[in-house]
């Protein structure tokens, strides 16, 4: 008889390695891509002016960017296992991974925040929906998860844009901070961030809602035929107790996997958003990074959120280890 | 939410890191936008448009451009140059400080020319490379030997090249890498705050050696797309963008915007591989000119805000412009005769015409597939070319593709544009027979060319010069070996309540040549009580006297400010200011389309 936590820790063990095999398929896909991508990324450097001949050959040097392809990825390897994503054309020369920092906390405090409401709310508004299957309320969730989900969030967050920042100037166009504003005190700072980040997080809640919410409506709906739940209502159970002790927590497992898929989704989504909100983001990054072609940069925002999303991932198995009864109850 | 919360913290002490002087506040601040975020603040590195905007501000050169684009005396108050044309000698102006307060002297320019041949500095290393040697004669006073004489050293080198404190770089060992993070400059403007993505924040400088200027600060804001900044401009969150030819109209309806039209020293062409049959023959070349209907690519595509260009010389460049080039303009049936008489003709009769030895003519036209107008203008020049018999093709590509094919010379007619200095031989040195290796300008050779192009870069007399500069232009549009298409307008837009004094130049208000204008902008007015406005222009002539050789030239320059009269009025009522007009149809329909939708589906069910 296997104890708790040996079955846990086994089952962390398998998790670990499994990340570990994706991390590497995943940076070996970052490597090539770019490389499959017609033109040579040297030629951008020897297009640009400011980098001496003698500055170049450092680079290609540096990158191995003159050797065959096998060795160019082991560098790569070893420059990533060193933090080393590069340095970016563009902001040259700075390394590719302070650029990154600096707006990492950004994208970070945008997606985590509004991905986190917008599961809970999309779980209660389901789980009632469910409940109250067939409902006005029911109707109402239904209809408002498809529009919403239905809508391209970049046309979303411009019109929320046009409607309440431009037109009503209830919010700001742009930014995340009012630009070169003096603090007195931390509540002003979060204050400030918090009126800035109102309509590019409603966008992503109002964006990710459906989803979780439809999902939970069909799978609570569907477990309020199982005898557990006759039972629990036939006990008395106040109905609240019935639909989040009973019917919600045994659906919990493949929700829990499908909000960390949907984590996957939201990322796509930040470009969008944080490029029409002017967010100061990594998703806005990457789309200034492509636009001026800096492949050392596109590489490492990459790079970083696949981990992110991979890490994400890796949590929401740990909690799934956490929620799911067989495991932790073996 | 915790999570949150905690990362809401973390960024917390990096912004109460910030404290600015208590003068300035922001809301005193003009606010503009710039298009990207900067690349570089180290003045020896830093290329890009954004970087040059915001050096504008911060350095203060040996010489500036004026509205007319000509150099003219600036940290150097004067300059001589000896007879042989090889000893230059500037008299530095003697009040100018760094913003650290040390100031600036001989010693500091001496200092840089030296530092960027020492460490062979790539950006500006063929500024300095005739450069002999420099030296301090006195505190202000510098001189400068060439080994030859130089003629584009004031018209282009004064103006550009940065001058570095000397107290600051001498530390420096490395300048390449040198992230300059507090730009230590001796221009109007010192950088208080950089936030990457977010904004710049300038404060003026209290002991700038021209008077502090008129405005307190410069927010401005990185990367705002041109709809972001034409919403931020209606609602007053900025004070002045560069407007989208589609803005244009909504703008000038808005009582608090005023549109300014200025010329660009940007434009674009079309170069022909003179390395190909059949475009190695000038006929053939002059045969596609005069096909293309280039007005209707300005009517079309620009929606007229340009004009067609027949020099490589922007007309924006009055001196150096030759307006009296051979000119092609839109004569479909010329082209069709020259194309005959080359014997390019339908021969097969399958409606295209063929190469004398019988193989089907057919021209690829390579475009950039990332940048809308350049798809559209190939699109329109392979219509023009199927109307005179030539069989086209357009192959649009993104921007490392095309530059590859065109570094390659793997191309037929590429389309391209670029940002002529304002030094013309600067632009016409890439028509010698010793161009920058990664650029193409069809591979055309020209002995004549050549020669003249060697002339004019040792003629100092700029009359002399320019007569030069004008015949090397006229062998271009003989020649073609590109053709150019327009040179589009700079349109910007400005508010009209908060500040006022706005230069235009070519390149624009912002353009990054234009320093007068940060000078002359000021704010209205204290807006306590209703004022009435009437703006009317004062012509100011300033004259300028530059010693050159043995002769002294004396320049005018006549220059419209802007002159307001203010009107105080009582305040009657409440101060009523016209609000801006949104047009509210296109989002009340969406609203109402969403609500549909959803009682269609709750009726469904």
């Amino acid at each position: 008889m296997s104890s708790q936590g040996m079955s846990l820790g086994r089952y962390i063990a398998r998790r670990i390695v499994s990340l570990i095999i994706v991390f590497f398929v995943i940076i070996t896909i970052n490597f090539l891509l770019p490389r499959l991508m017609p033109g040579n990324p040297v030629d951008y450097f020897l297009k640009d002016p400011s980098i001496t001949p003698e500055e170049r050959e450092r680079l290609i040097q540096e990158f191995g960017l003159d050797r065959d392809l096998l060795t160019q990825y082991i560098l790569y390897l070893q420059n990533i296992l060193e933090g080393d994503l590069g340095i970016s054309f563009k902001y040259y020369p700075k390394p590719v991974i302070e650029v990154l920092m600096e707006r990492l906390p950004w994208t970070i405090y945008l997606l985590g925040s509004s991905y986190t409401i917008a599961t809970l709310i999309g779980i209660i508004l389901g789980a009632y929906a469910g409940w109250k299957r067939n409902s006005r309320f029911d109707a109402i969730v239904i209809g408002f998860s498809f529009v919403t989900r239905s809508m391209p969030i970049f046309w979303l967050g411009m019109l929320l844009l046009y409607v309440f920042a431009a037109m009503l100037g209830w919010f700001p166009i742009s930014g995340a901070t009012t630009p070169a504003a003096q603090y007195h005190s931390i509540i002003e700072f979060v204050y400030d961030v918090l009126w800035h980040s109102a309509l590019p997080m409603i966008t992503i809640i109002l964006f990710l809602i459906g989803p979780p919410a439809l999902l939970t409506r069909s799978l609570v709906s569907d477990s309020l035929t199982e005898s557990y739940v006759y039972a629990a209502i036939a006990r008395g159970l106040p109905p609240r107790s019935v639909l989040f002790k009973h019917a919600l927590r045994p659906v919990s497992l493949p929700l829990s996997t499908y909000t960390a898929i949907l984590l996957g989704y939201v990322v796509g989504g930040a470009v969008f958003t944080e490029t029409v909100f002017d967010w100061p983001g990594v998703g806005r990054l990457i789309y200034e990074a492509i636009l001026r072609r800096d492949y050392p940069l596109i590489q490492g925002s990459f790079l970083i959120i696949t981990v992110s999303v991979l890490l994400a991932n890796f949590i929401v198995d740990l909690i799934y280890a956490i929620l799911d009864p067989r495991v932790r109850l073996r | 939410m915790l999570i949150t919360m905690i990362i809401v913290m973390s960024i917390v002490p990096m912004q109460l890191g910030s404290q600015h002087a208590e003068a300035a506040t922001p809301r005193d601040c003009v606010r503009i936008t710039v298009a990207e975020e900067l690349s570089s603040l180290n003045p020896l590195v830093g290329n890009s448009l954004v970087d040059w905007f915001v050096f504008n501000l911060i350095y203060d050169k040996l010489a500036i451009y004026g509205p007319d684009l000509k150099p003219r005396p600036w940290i150097a108050q004067k300059w001589d140059v000896s007879p042989d044309g090889t000893m230059w000698t500037l008299y530095l102006v003697r009040n100018a400080t760094w913003h650290d307060g040390e100031p600036v002297t001989a010693e500091d320019v001496v200092f840089t020319i030296n530092y960027i041949k020492e460490h062979e500095v790539g950006l500006w290393l063929d500024e300095v490379a005739d450069i002999e040697s420099v030296n301090a004669i006195d505190e202000y006073t510098v001189v400068i030997k060439t080994t030859k004489p130089i003629a584009f050293l004031d018209t282009y080198v004064f103006p550009r090249l940065p001058i570095l404190p000397k107290h600051i770089w001498e530390k420096v060992e490395d300048p390449i890498r040198y992230p300059n993070e507090k730009p230590i400059g001796n221009g109007p403007f010192i950088l208080r705050e950089y936030k990457p993505g977010e904004y710049l924040y300038f404060e003026a400088n209290p002991d700038y050696w021209r008077g502090k200027p008129y405005i307190n600060c410069i927010i401005a804001k990185i990367g705002l797309t041109p709809d972001q900044a034409f919403l931020e401009l209606k609602k007053g969150d900025l004070d002045i963008i560069v407007l989208p030819y589609e803005y244009i109209r909504e703008a000038e309806k808005d009582p608090n915007i005023k549109v300014v039209i200025s010329e660009d020293i940007y434009f674009d062409y079309i170069v022909f591989n003179t390395k190909v049959y059949p475009l190695n023959l000038k006929e053939f070349r002059h045969a596609l000119a005069y096909a293309i209907n280039r007005q209707e690519l300005v009517d079309r595509i620009l929606l007229g805000y340009g004009e067609v260009a027949h020099s490589v010389i922007p007309p924006a460049y009055k001196f150096w412009h030759n307006p009296n080039v051979r000119k092609y303009p839109y004569d479909p049936d010329k082209a069709r005769q020259i194309l005959d008489k080359l014997g390019i003709v339908d021969k097969n009769g399958d409606g295209w015409r063929d190469l004398p030895n019988g193989t089907t003519l057919e021209i690829e036209i390579l475009t950039l597939s990332t940048w809308p107008p350049y798809v559209r203008m190939a699109d329109m020049i392979k219509g023009f070319l199927e109307d005179i018999g030539v069989r086209a093709k357009v192959v649009a590509v993104e921007w490392g593709e095309e530059s590859r094919r065109l570094h390659d010379r793997d191309y037929m007619i590429a389309i391209w544009g670029y940002t002529v200095a304002p030094e013309p031989s600067q632009f016409l040195s890439l028509f010698t027979n010793n161009p920058p290796p990664y650029w193409s300008m069809g591979e055309w050779q020209n002995q004549t060319y050549n020669d003249l192009f060697e002339k004019q870069k040792r003629i100092l007399d700029p009359e002399e010069r320019r007569k030069i500069i004008w015949k090397l232009q006229e062998i271009l549009a003989e020649e073609i070996p590109i053709l150019p298409i327009w040179v589009g307008y700079v349109v910007e837009g400005y508010r009209i309540d908060r500040f006022m004094g706005w230069i235009p130049m070519p390149m624009g208000i912002l353009g990054i040549y234009n320093k007068l204008t940060w000078l002359n902008v000021r704010p209205v007015m204290p807006t306590t009580t209703t004022m009435v406005k009437t703006v009317t222009e004062r012509v100011v002539t300033t004259t300028t006297q530059i010693v050159k050789g043995t002769e002294t030239i004396v320049e005018t320059v006549v220059t419209k400010v802007p002159v307001v009269t203010t009107v105080t009025v009582t305040p009657t009522t409440t101060t009523t200011q016209p609000t801006p007009t949104y047009d509210i149809i296109v989002p009340a329909i969406i609203v109402l389309a969403i609500i549909l939708l959803v009682v269609l589906v709750l009726r469904k069910r």
